[in-house]
This record gives structure tokens, C-alpha cells and sequence, in this order.
């Protein structure tokens, strides 16, 4: 039995407090005014709730439904052990039996746990989406993609030269079971680089007509793109991304610069390994479509060889940069390639190099 | 009641960073788990801890408000957006029709009007309800007034600032303040309050004099200058309030918070909440005591609706 346990009572009528002193009456809670000699007050324990979560060092602040607005205070915290079993909605709010730094750690170690799971789910289960968007959709999005670089670009339109392209990009595609028509596009640009987007449309940058010497090299570039359309990794790239964006939606308001910035290094570092990983596969792919067309496949580990020619000359190239891990990629063409048909007649490649102008 | 001399701190704050930070970290948690709906819930939770943690001489503040009101206020809110924008599309409509391109000009204007008085509107509503959700020992605070007298007047003295190039500034701000608090009540006692902007002009004209070279920097010290003074203007029957926070004190204040929060890339942001408290509370001196046996409780039901308008528009009321 512990013994004088006091405290300060407020009726919610008005905004005086008693000084009062507990003592239990059955399944009651007996409040007796230490100076007056007011009437005792009663309160059922089993619906006595603190009005806010108590932390160390905090007093203890009761209300009862049965008067609303009253309200309790008691700096002895040994009022939770006494009425513990009596009380059940006492102990809810009860925080104080631990330190900040549990609660720290407890939660801190379940926020981070959650952090890690979604981080490293929610952006593949999002590309696990990418065979349920409808090809159209995909389609629609890559055109607005190519027009929005066609903007501030021109485009070459040399008719001769474009159906050439039109037609080495059939021959291409027609060795794999692609979800959609590619097309092609060549914009005018110093930047030796290519890209595909949603949808099987593939944007040329003339920078790379001017790297490669031959048409094979050309062929190697757009088997390579051909082969991103058919694995679909330009929407998977978008959903991943998508996914993660997702994730920092979920994450603000509270710490919304930090938890964008953690993010973001996340996407960046999980990125750059995803994409090895698409490449790695393009290229795989990229060789079987040059060889089921029938295209010398050599110009694959040429084109790379330029490529880290152009890096030891200058700066990093745009390719390369979109493109990383050049050597290990060298090597790889090189066991598989062999010889075939030229990719295009030497007239129509003259065709295709001058088709910007140059 | 002499006996309270006035270097007596009576209000406290025991909020701790540390505390704070964890409920931030369980509210993130429930967040991701609830797709975000949890959101009014951590708002309430954050709001009990800093209320309990506001002492009053020797008696805690209470917050009651819940998560479930806050969740019906933000949706009503909503509702209400979309019937004002169904409105406004129909007025857009027939204005166009009736006068061409000056009716479409007309709604524009129709529409900067309403967002401006909504503002206010909303401002002064989500006031009332954490003043009606807020007790201290056990009798509740309240404000009466109009929410959309408030909201006119806000926007009738915007007006008058930008018509005077911020001239007015004082007394738009004394205006506000005197509506607001003269409206505002601890159960049965009112709360008075008698500043004027003329009072403040001349202080206000000197910092917005060094406002160019100090490069906005001396508008602080009108701040502090304007906070000290409301303070020594506000009465809760025979209480008076004082606060001696200088110009100095508060720069200090808001560039340690800025440079926590950037250091920390925002998750200081529970130890500023608390430091700020911390600050206004020990600068913040009360002068006598009311009569707490004459002090009733006074009913008076506020919805969440208003606050639901400031969640919904992101006005950042914490
Ligand atoms: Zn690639």
C-alpha cells in the first residue's frame, strides 16, 4: 500500500484547483479536499485515461468521461504501479518507463528498417509494371519525348539518306519480337550520342554519323538502341524513377529536404548499377540482331575503340557518359563478333554521313 | 498579488528536442504505412507534446484536439474548394458570354479578391479551433468574432498597405491584432487590448529606412519592437504580460534556427521548434493573477473547417 499520494483537482467548471488527496474505494478513485471539507469526488478507474502521452520528469494528468473538462494532476508517478491493474487505460499513454534514447533507438532502428525495404521495393515493383502499360501509352510518351528535344534541334531530313535509316532499323528489328514499330530520327548536334526513348522511337545525334567511319559501326549503335525498345528499359528507367519519386511524396512533410536528398543518392547509386545491368543486356541482345541480320558485327568493338580513342583526346564523351564501362564491353563484343554483309552500299552511308549538311 | 515580483519566470517550456524527435520519426513511420492520411493525427500528437510542455505557473496546457476532426475539417475544406471553383468556372462562363474578355478579366479579379479574404478568413478559423481546443486547468480558451469579418478586414487593410507602399503596415497589423484579441477569452474572462499602429509608426518608418541597407534585416527589430508592444497592450482581466525580447536576441534566434535546420538538412527541425519556444517563453513575463475561483468555464463549439481551409492551402500554421 502506498501511501499519500496527493494532487491538484480541477472540476472543469471553473479555474480554481483543490489540493486533494487519493485513496482507493473499490473499484474507485476517492479524491478528499486536504484544506476544505468539500464533497469527495469518485471516479471509476476502469475509464480513468491521462490526457496526454507522459514522459520522464512529467506530472501525471487524469481525466474521467464522467467529468468533462476536470482534470487531475499528479506529480507522483507511482500512481501507475498502484492502480496499474485496476486502471487499463492509464498504462496506454504511459511513456515515461522508457528514456527518450530507447525510444530513439526502438524507432529509429524501425524507421530506417522501413526506409531500406521500401527503398529497395517500391522502384521494383514499379518496373515489374512495365509489361501492363499499353503500348500505345508508351508510344504517345516517347513522341512527346522526341518533340520536346526536336524544340530547341533541327532535324535532318534528307530523304534518301532517312530511309536508308528506316530500313537498316527494320532489318534489325525484324530478328526480335519487339512490342512496338521503331522509328528514327537524326537530329542536327556535335554530340556523338543516341537515345531511345518509351515506345521505340530512336533519336540519332549527328556528333555520332561523324564518329563512325563505317556503316557497321552505325548498324552496331542502333542494334544497341533497338535492343533498350525491345527489353523496354527506357520505361522501366521511367517507372523506377517514377517509384522513387513515389517514395519522397511519402516521406514529406516532416523531414522533406532531407529525406529528397537521401533519396536521391539512393536512386543515383542503385541507377548507375541498374543501368550496367541494362547495358549489359543490350549489348547481348544488340549482338544476336546484328547477326540475324546478317551484319558484320565487328563494328561494335570499333565503334567502343573510337569511343575510348575520343576519351583519351578529350573530355568525357556524351556516349560514354550514358554508356559507362567501356573496356569490360570491348572485351565482350570481341568474343562474339564476326564477319557478314555490310550494313548499308558505300553510296547510301555517303548518303546518311552527309545528311546534315556536312 | 504582490507577492509574484516581476524577474519571476512563470511561463516554462520543457519541451526536448530529443523527445520531439522521436514522435517525428513514429509520425514518418505511420505516414508511409497510412499513404500520408495519418498526417492529421501527427499533427495533433506534435501539438500535445508542445502544449503539455507549456507551463503556466505550475500548471500544464492541455490540447484536446484530435486527429479525426482535423481529417473532417481538411475534407469539408475541400468540399468547399470544389463548389468555389464549380462556382467560379459557371461565373466565368456567363460573364464571358454576357461581356466577352472583361467578364473573364472580372473573374480573375472576382477570384484574387476571394483567395486573399479566404486567407484571412482561414487564418482567424483555425485560430479559434486550437483556442477552443486548448484548456488550462481544465477551463478552455475560446474567440468569438467572425472569421469573414476578420478575412475583410484583413484584406480591406492589404489594400490600404499597398495603396500607401506599406506605410500602413502598423496599423493594419494593430488592427488585426486588436480584432483578434479582443474577441479571444480564457472561459469567462476576456481578454483586452488597446495597441494602436500609431504608436508603432515611428519605430516602423526607422526600419524600413535601414531596411535597404541592412538588407531586410532591421524589419527584425520592428518585429521585436511590435511583440514587445503587443505584449505590454494585452490584458487578461488584472493580468498584464511583458516580453523583453530585443531586435538582437531574436536575429540570433532565426539565424541559429535557419543555420540548425540547413546543417541538419531539416531533421533539426524538432530542437528549433523547441529552442523557439524556449526563447518567447523565457522572455515572456505575466504581472498578477486572475481570480481562477471567478474564472467559469464558457461553452462555445468551434469546427475544424477553418483549419482544414489552412491545411488544404498549406498556410503552415504549426
Ligand atoms: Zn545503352
Amino acid at each position: 500500500m502506498i501511501s499519500a499520494i496527493e494532487g491538484w483537482w480541477s472540476d472543469g467548471h471553473t479555474a480554481s484547483r483543490r489540493r486533494v488527496r487519493l485513496a482507493r474505494a473499490g473499484g474507485q478513485l476517492r479524491l478528499v479536499g486536504i484544506e476544505s471539507g468539500a464533497e469527495a469526488v469518485y471516479l471509476g478507474l476502469a475509464d480513468l485515461r491521462l490526457t496526454e502521452e507522459v514522459y520522464r520528469g512529467q506530472p501525471l494528468r487524469l481525466a474521467h468521461p464522467d467529468w468533462p473538462d476536470a482534470i487531475l494532476t499528479i506529480e507522483d508517478h507511482r500512481l501507475i504501479e498502484w492502480l496499474y491493474d485496476d486502471a487499463p487505460r492509464l498504462r496506454r499513454r504511459y511513456l515515461a518507463r522508457h528514456g527518450a534514447r530507447w525510444r530513439f533507438a526502438v524507432w529509429g532502428g524501425a524507421l530506417i528498417a522501413v526506409l531500406v525495404v521500401l527503398t529497395l521495393a517500391v522502384p521494383r515493383a514499379m518496373v515489374l509494371l512495365a509489361p501492363s502499360v499499353p503500348a500505345a501509352w508508351a508510344e504517345a510518351l516517347g513522341e512527346i519525348t522526341v518533340e520536346t528535344l526536336a524544340s530547341n534541334r533541327s532535324t535532318c531530313r534528307e530523304p534518301r539518306a532517312q530511309a536508308a535509316l528506316e530500313e537498316l532499323v527494320a532489318r534489325l528489328a525484324a530478328g526480335a519480337d519487339a512490342p512496338y514499330r521503331f522509328t528514327v530520327r537524326v537530329f542536327e548536334s556535335p554530340v556523338a550520342n543516341a537515345v531511345t526513348t518509351t515506345g521505340g522511337h530512336i533519336v540519332i545525334f549527328s556528333g555520332l554519323l561523324e564518329l563512325g567511319q563505317t556503316p557497321e559501326e552505325l548498324a552496331a549503335v542502333l542494334a544497341h538502341e533497338i535492343a533498350h525498345g525491345v527489353e523496354r528499359h527506357p520505361l522501366k528507367a521511367l517507372l523506377r524513377d517514377m517509384g522513387y519519386r513515389l517514395l519522397v511524396a511519402l516521406m514529406a512533410g516532416d523531414a522533406s529536404v532531407g529525406a529528397d536528398l537521401v533519396s536521391e543518392a539512393a536512386r543515383l547509386t542503385l541507377e548507375r548499377s541498374h543501368s550496367r545491368a541494362d547495358e549489359a543486356a543490350a549489348d547481348e541482345l544488340a549482338m544476336t540482331l546484328l547477326h540475324r541480320a546478317g551484319i558484320d558485327s565487328r563494328g561494335v568493338a570499333r565503334l567502343f575503340q573510337r569511343l575510348v580513342e575520343q576519351k583519351e583526346r578529350t573530355t568525357v564523351p556524351a556516349l560514354l557518359s550514358t554508356h559507362p564501362g567501356l573496356a569490360e564491353r570491348i572485351a565482350a563484343a570481341e568474343t562474339r563478333q564476326r564477319s557478314g554483309k555490310p550494313a548499308l552500299t558505300s553510296s547510301t552511308w555517303r548518303a546518311v554521313r552527309a545528311m546534315c549538311g556536312r | 498579488m504582490h507577492t509574484e515580483t516581476i524577474g519571476h519566470r512563470r511561463i516554462r517550456h520543457y519541451g526536448s528536442g530529443g523527445e520531439l524527435f522521436a514522435i517525428f520519426i513514429v509520425n514518418l513511420l505511420l505516414k508511409i504505412a497510412t499513404l500520408g492520411i495519418y498526417h492529421f493525427w501527427a499533427k495533433t500528437r506534435v501539438r500535445r507534446y508542445l502544449w503539455t510542455q507549456t507551463d503556466f505557473n505550475g500548471e500544464r496546457l492541455e490540447y484536446t484536439g484530435t486527429g479525426g476532426e482535423l481529417l473532417v475539417g481538411f475534407l469539408k475544406a475541400i468540399g468547399l474548394c470544389i463548389l468555389v471553383v464549380i462556382g467560379i468556372t459557371a461565373l466565368n462562363g456567363a460573364a464571358t458570354a454576357l461581356l466577352g474578355p472583361a467578364g473573364h478579366t472580372g473573374t480573375i479579379v472576382v477570384c484574387a479578391l476571394l483567395i486573399a479574404f479566404a486567407t484571412g478568413a482561414a487564418r482567424y478559423a483555425s485560430r479559434r479551433y486550437r483556442l477552443t481546443r486548448t484548456r488550462y486547468r481544465g477551463i478552455r480558451f475560446g474567440l468569438q468574432g467572425s472569421a469573414w469579418r476578420y478575412g475583410m478586414f484583413a484584406f480591406g487593410y492589404g489594400l490600404l498597405v499597398i495603396v500607401t507602399l506599406g506605410l500602413a503596415t502598423p496599423w493594419m497589423r494593430m488592427a488585426l491584432d486588436r480584432y483578434v484579441y479582443t474577441h479571444q477569452r480564457f472561459g469567462s474572462l476576456e481578454f483586452e487590448f488597446d495597441g494602436r499602429g500609431g504608436d508603432l509608426f515611428k519605430v516602423f518608418a526607422l526600419c524600413l529606412l535601414f531596411a535597404i541597407p541592412t538588407l531586410g534585416l532591421s524589419l527584425i527589430w520592428y518585429a521585436a519592437a511590435e511583440a514587445r508592444y503587443v505584449a505590454s497592450r494585452l490584458r487578461l482581466g488584472p493580468v498584464r504580460f511583458e516580453l523583453t525580447v530585443t531586435g538582437g536576441q531574436l536575429l540570433g534566434l532565426v539565424l541559429v534556427n535557419l543555420l540548425l535546420i540547413l546543417v541538419t538538412l531539416g531533421f533539426g527541425l524538432p530542437w528549433v521548434a523547441v529552442r523557439t519556444l524556449r526563447f518567447f517563453s523565457e522572455r515572456t513575463r505575466i504581472i498578477g493573477e486572475p481570480n481562477y475561483d471567478a474564472v467559469l468555464q464558457a461553452q462555445e463549439a468551434a469546427g475544424a473547417t477553418g483549419e482544414g481551409i489552412a491545411d488544404a492551402f498549406d498556410l503552415g500554421i504549426a
